[in-house]
């Protein structure tokens, strides 16, 4: 039988020491640092590239349906909006000083950023498909009178396919992975809040 | 070397042996403990100007790694750590010694333990001052002392069931 002060006794005695250097931490900061900036950077000129693109169809081909500007506008914003999402998101992580909370309420700040993450997946991403299908099709209508039909049709069922594909098969795949996943980190975050708080004792 | 580096240094050396124990005790894997240790310094080499004029530096030290170790089930879901880790079991192979096997032990029984549990009670085994625990965890003194007081029986009567196996 072994009381409190002896497991104390044989914690003391553990000769476990770290396998990390101070300079590896700096060396990964630095490292982790780059790769960061590198992504959004490649993210940024991407996404750019085909706001580049646009404009550059936008003002080089003189449409005649008023249509075709809107479409392509609407697709325009869309990927504005992913650019702008993309480092408010990555702002956010930056910028969370949490870590020095009380571990409740960085509990806490957890949920509520899973809960917008959610939202962003599932809701802000249908409206996403939504207006860049409807840009897509108000672009299509001057193509309909320009191109022949079969043309048309092809481009059209093209279309209607990937966006089928993409809405009923992938979203909805991606949205049961993070229905799932974020449901076990709640109940996890949850049940951790429970832990730290004073009320339960 | 920078002031900056220096200041680090300092700050690793006396810190990293005591917060690699918490997030041991929290993990029971030495590669996620060190992996956690490696973050946390991260954080802390992040906001190293924040610090300066600190005076318990450790307190925010501790109370980072409590929210990495937090965190880290958002990134991994771990499964109840009722077996011994294969790192461990690799330490235990290279120095079989009544002590290892108690330490080992030990590890076992605080993985038995609740997250919020594993994590104060490896700072009361690290010698904390209680008010320094308190302020970590955002427990109110009082209430700490009767979980601390629970959580010592907890882990005694799973340490002394353990051995009687």
């Amino acid at each position: 039988m072994k009381d409190f002060d002896s497991l104390v006794g044989i914690w003391n005695e553990q000769k476990t020491a770290p396998k990390v250097d101070y300079k590896e931490v700096i060396f990964a900061y630095k490292r982790g640092r780059n790769k960061l900036s590198a992504k959004l950077l490649r993210e940024a000129l991407l996404m750019l590239l085909a706001l580049g693109a646009i404009a550059y169809v936008a003002a080089s081909v003189d449409f005649d349906f008023w249509t075709s500007y809107l479409g392509l506008g609407l697709v325009a914003l869309c990927c504005a909006y992913f650019v702008v999402m993309q480092f408010i998101n990555m702002r956010k992580i930056a910028n969370s000083n949490t870590l020095f909370d009380k571990p409740a309420d960085h509990i806490r700040f957890l949920k509520a950023f899973k809960q917008s993450r959610h939202v962003q997946h599932t809701r802000n991403y249908k409206l996403y498909t939504l207006f860049v299908g409807l840009g897509a099709l108000l672009y299509f209508v001057e193509l309909f009178y320009k191109m022949g039909p079969l043309t048309m049709g092809i481009i059209l069922t093209a279309t209607a396919a990937w966006f089928a594909l993409s809405y009923f098969y992938f979203l909805k795949q991606y949205i049961q992975q993070e229905e799932a996943k974020l449901q076990e980190m709640l109940a996890d975050l949850e049940r951790l809040n429970q832990q730290f708080s004073a009320d339960e004792l | 070397m920078s002031d900056r580096e220096q200041a680090f240094q300092e700050i690793f050396k006396a810190n990293s042996k005591k917060i690699y124990h918490l997030c041991l005790g929290y993990t029971g894997d030495s590669d996620a403990a060190n992996d956690l240790l490696q973050e946390t310094f991260l954080k802390v080499w992040q906001n190293l100007d924040k610090f300066r004029n600190q005076s318990m530096i450790s307190t925010w030290i501790y109370r980072i790694a409590v929210n990495t170790c937090l965190t880290y089930l958002k990134k991994e879901k771990r499964a109840a750590k009722d077996e011994l880790t294969p790192n461990i079991i690799e330490t235990k192979e290279e120095e079989v010694s009544e002590k290892q096997e108690q330490i080992a032990t030990l590890y076992k029984c605080i993985a038995k333990l609740e997250e919020s549990e594993r994590l104060i009670i490896t700072m009361v085994m690290d010698e904390l001052p209680y008010p320094e625990i308190a302020e970590i965890s955002g427990i109110s003194e009082g209430n700490l002392r009767v979980k601390i007081h629970r959580i010592k029986h907890k882990l005694t009567e799973l340490y002394n069931q353990h051995e009687r196996l």
